[in-house]
């Protein structure tokens, strides 16, 4: 490793470590505690062990699939997809039960934020894979797709949420 | 089974659902959820509310003899 990149290395842990700072200071509204109530902690334990469940599920489905040799579940990126895909459901049911947030938390401020990281990391993802030179090893070795896709549905959840609690105001 | 003596007593008050979240320090839709029937509060988030709306146990939480 050069120098030039461990300067750029310890220059870019700061960067994100003053982005991260900075967000949380932003994202959160004064005088509120930074807390998940009662309410909201069961929901999230309810959302953990389904989310559990289905990683089970998937490393099921993934040791039959990697069985049959199937060049996909022959990479390390195909138990990284079953990762997300729990996730995403956490996410989702906690969204869905009103235990994404915190009380002190700003919605609007961190969809945005999960919205603009998801369009980053798909659009690098795409770009990796219009440069691939072989599918084998680019294609399947690309982690910035499916990250990028899995926080785009964690996006698509927050946005629907928040269709239907408008509609449900409305009514 | 909604608690309709909960919202009664807020509506008494005056107050809106996310001004008693604040009061006894949780979420909207928690205060919702509890006055929908969907979430039954632990002793100490009932304590809470009561203290918030000057109302015993008894008047907000227990059912009524007909329920």
């Amino acid at each position: 490793m050069s120098t030039a990149w461990t300067i750029g290395f310890i220059v870019g842990i700061l960067v994100v470590a003053i982005a991260c700072f900075a967000t949380m200071k932003l994202a959160t509204q004064k005088g509120k505690p930074s807390k998940y109530d009662e309410r909201q902690v069961a929901a999230r334990g309810r959302a953990f062990t389904l989310a559990y469940a289905a990683l089970g599920l998937y490393l099921a489905l993934w040791m039959i699939l990697n069985s049959m040799e199937l060049p996909f579940f022959a990479t390390r990126l195909s138990v990284l997809v079953g990762l997300l895909f729990s996730v995403v459901v956490f996410a989702a049911y906690s969204i869905f039960s009103d235990a994404y947030f915190r009380t002190s938390d700003k919605p609007a401020y961190w969809t945005g934020v999960i919205g603009a990281i998801g369009l980053l990391n798909t659009g690098i993802g795409i770009w990796h894979a219009v440069e691939a030179t072989t599918v084998q090893e680019r294609w399947y070795e690309n982690t910035n797709l499916p990250v990028g896709l899995m926080i785009l549905v964690v996006f698509a959840c927050l946005l629907a949420k928040r269709a239907m609690d408008k509609r449900s105001e409305a009514d | 089974m909604k608690n309709l003596k909960l919202k009664s007593a807020r509506a008494g008050k005056d107050l809106s659902q996310q001004q008693l979240a604040e009061a006894v320090g949780v979420s909207r839709q928690t205060i919702n959820a509890i006055e929908k029937g969907d979430y039954n509060p632990t002793i100490k988030l009932c304590l809470a509310i009561c203290k918030a709306l000057d109302k015993t146990l008894d008047e907000l939480f227990w059912p009524d003899a007909e329920g």
